[in-house]
């Protein structure tokens, strides 16, 4: 049977789809961290009359498809696999689908307005391309965030691929800071758990049960190479600086220097060496050096 | 790098000569004499995963607690790493056909200087790398563009560097290559 | 498998094209989006307004003809390709501008000129998509772009003199040039640290000075 990678990769993107249809707690709201409450784009503070809900502030539409955008990019960049947004990426994938929801709408109301403006030949001139033109643009802006989730999952799968044994062990290390429930979404812990049973059947049937006992480990870490292959921490990354937030002078760790320009100090510890990274500055760092820096969201992988 | 390497699996099967610091019988067919001892001060080329743990652990069970017991072998310095080759990579590392000298050479001299902190090779090495990664650059970013715009190629396919290069290198050339080639593509296009 | 090869550590040209064309431009609309009070008693069918997830959709829905306005760069050239407007092209893109910068590039062999990080694609997809939008003529301002790359080029590759194990700062370096370069440069600069790396095996804080350590406090360009 000819089985051709299209449509492998076909069936891969219908995995990957951001939405799923058959998942009904993307239609139920979203619980409470703190600033967040629950918020869909048809209710929103930032478009209603009175000006802008403090409380709501921080969550709007635009903001989190610019924080969804960094987190691609630092995810695309980083050697290691980054903690799972899942507030975030449930309110994106809401919109998600109430976007498409509608613009089917839209384009069965245009179909009767059409009718009936030409039933009514009122005189009126408009241009019909003209009232094409919001669906459009809603449907190029609807590929692009699928785009944008796409890619991120699946880079955020290939990593899983990748580390499997490595987020394997983490699971069981308990002096683990990121548990593995936060660093995986719920779907990718039950890929990751399944991907990991299929792999070590494979092993296990295909070559491992022919082996002595003591040659079995697939977990190893005593020998002079780890069998468990680890994030190449120290792998060089580009970072950018980001400007502080407006609480700037409440930042323990932005400081001035000797040009009185602000900036943050890293070590590598390796070189025992200091370096500091001026606001707005692009560089090429060790990850291991910035990984915290990272974390707090004072740089950026670019 | 990485358990599953391949290249670094390769790399560990190089044979570097070492040098038996004990009479061992009944080993004699490492070197070919099998059922013969093998004599102590004997010479002998072993792949690098053996040689490595036979240049560690030490052979004299009876030895001194507190004293190191010596190793069953001590490994010798290699010709790729003998002053001859040092002093051509310091005379011009472009010149260099290091892949002729050993294809895995950037990956064994790390190997090298993680055994024996030989920080002088790391500094030879060190300079060899980035003189030799200029000198590829050049070749990896000069991308001809065909007539038709579309299709980017390299126009130094057999230019007499490329065949020079280690593993390590022929890797990065071609991540690098493709950078620039798709680059380029990209704006050609736009 | 589930992200090909060569996306894992670095990212497409057409990506960087994604990424760039999230931001603002100014453009002047040909249409009117607007909806005076009085056409919508005149007459019933109003035009659905557009609603955005990713962007304010306020601009869009508020464009009266000849009215400059901001809009996201894919959202410009999508009205642009419907000749819905025409898109003001950035201050330093003009054969002036370019000009100067191009004499900066030159003067200043230690650094590069402040273009925005996006000087490069955003001038290509202008030049693409918007070619009769620009007052000098496009061949001249593609062939001063050409140039602008060129020494710029140039003093890259000079730069590449300075990898080291440690770090290096490349301010100004716009977001496709670090991305045509990204492989290279962390693939030797992850080369010299390993090796670096192998002479001090348990790696401790206090390692010695050691190597053929540059100057590290100057940046390189």
């Amino acid at each position: 049977m000819d089985i051709s990678i299209d449509d492998i990769l076909a069936e891969l993107d219908r995995d990957t789809t951001a939405v799923d249809h058959s998942d009904p707690s993307s239609h139920l709201p979203i619980p409470s961290d703190g600033n967040t409450t629950m918020m869909n784009s048809s209710f929103d503070p930032s478009r209603m009359p009175g000006g802008k809900n403090r409380l709501h502030e921080d969550v709007t539409p635009q903001k989190d498809y610019s924080r969804l955008m960094t987190l691609w990019r630092n995810e695309r960049c980083a050697p290691e696999l980054l903690p799972y947004p899942s507030l975030l990426l449930s309110r994106m994938l809401r919109r998600v689908q109430e976007q498409m929801e509608n613009i089917e709408n839209i384009s069965m109301g245009f179909y009767k307005n059409t009718i009936s403006g030409d039933l009514k030949n009122s005189g009126v001139s408009y241009d019909k391309t003209n009232e094409k033109l919001p669906l459009l643009y809603m449907e190029a802006e609807l590929e692009r965030v699928k785009f944008l989730l796409r890619s991120y999952l699946r880079c955020r799968l290939s990593k899983i691929d990748k580390f499997m044994l490595y987020l394997k062990q983490l699971d069981y290390d308990e002096t683990n800071v990121t548990p593995l429930n936060e660093l995986l979404s719920e779907q990718e812990q039950v890929y990751h758990s399944r991907h990991f049973a299929i792999s070590l059947k494979l092993l296990n049937s295909s070559i491992l049960k022919h082996m002595p006992p003591e040659l079995q480990a697939i977990n190893d870490t005593e020998g002079s190479v780890s069998m468990i292959d680890e994030p190449e921490w120290n792998k060089f990354v580009f970072i950018h600086v980001k400007e502080p937030s407006d609480h700037a002078n409440e930042d323990p760790l932005l400081e001035k220097n000797e040009f009185g320009k602000l900036c943050y100090t890293v070590t590598i510890h390796e070189l025992n060496e200091d370096v500091e990274l001026n606001i707005g500055g692009i560089y090429v760092m060790r990850y291991g050096v910035i990984k915290d820096l990272l974390r707090n969201d004072k740089v950026e992988l670019i | 790098m990485g358990y599953y390497d391949i290249d670094d699996v390769l790399a560990d099967s190089v044979e570097f000569p070492c040098k038996f610091q004990y009479f061992l019988p009944g080993l004699g067919y490492l070197e070919g004499n099998p059922g013969k001892p093998i004599e102590k001060n004997c010479r002998l080329d072993l792949p690098l995963w053996l040689a490595r743990i036979l240049a560690i652990v030490g052979g004299d069970e009876e030895g001194q607690e507190d004293e190191e017991a010596l190793p069953f072998v001590e490994l010798l310095r290699p010709e790729m790493f003998s002053p001859k080759v040092v002093n051509a990579i310091k005379a011009g590392a472009s010149d260099l056909d290091l892949h002729t000298i050993n294809a895995h050479f950037y990956s064994l001299a790390v190997k090298w200087i993680t055994l024996f902190g030989d920080e002088e090779l790391a500094g030879v090495v060190s300079e060899m790398v980035l003189e030799r990664s200029l000198e590829m650059n050049g070749h990896a970013s000069s991308v001809a563009v065909q007539a038709a715009g579309v299709e980017a190629q390299s126009s130094l396919i057999g230019s007499p560097f490329l065949i020079t290069m280690d593993e390590s290198e022929k890797q990065l050339y071609r991540l690098a290559h493709d950078s620039y080639k798709r680059t380029k593509k990209w704006i050609i296009q736009t | 498998m589930s992200l090909p090869e060569h996306l894992q550590a670095t990212f497409s040209p057409d990506e960087i094209q994604f990424i760039v064309e999230n931001e603002p431009i100014r453009i002047f609309p040909r249409i009117t989006t607007r909806q005076s009070v009085r056409s919508r008693h005149r007459d019933q069918i109003t035009q659905a307004k557009c609603t955005l997830i990713t962007s304010d959709d306020h601009n869009v829905n508020q464009m009266v003809a000849m009215q400059s306005t901001e809009l996201p760069l894919w959202l410009a050239l999508l009205l642009k390709q419907q000749n819905k407007c025409s898109i003001v092209a950035p201050r330093w893109l003009t054969l002036q501008s370019l000009d100067q910068s191009i004499s900066f590039e030159k003067k200043n062999s230690d650094r590069f000129s402040s273009l925005p990080w996006n000087w490069l694609v955003l001038a290509q997809l202008l030049f693409g998509k918007a070619p009769d939008d620009f007052h000098d003529p496009v061949h001249e301002l593609r062939s001063r772009i050409q140039d602008l790359r060129e020494v710029r080029q140039l003093k890259v590759l000079r730069g590449l003199r300075e990898l080291n194990e440690s770090h290096l700062q490349l301010d100004n370096l716009s977001l496709l040039e670090i991305n045509e370069l990204r492989p290279f440069i962390v693939g030797t600069m992850d080369k010299l640290r390993q090796i670096h790396t192998a002479t001090n095996p348990e790696s401790q804080p206090h390692a010695q000075a050691q190597l053929t350590q540059q100057d590290l406090d100057e940046p390189p360009y």
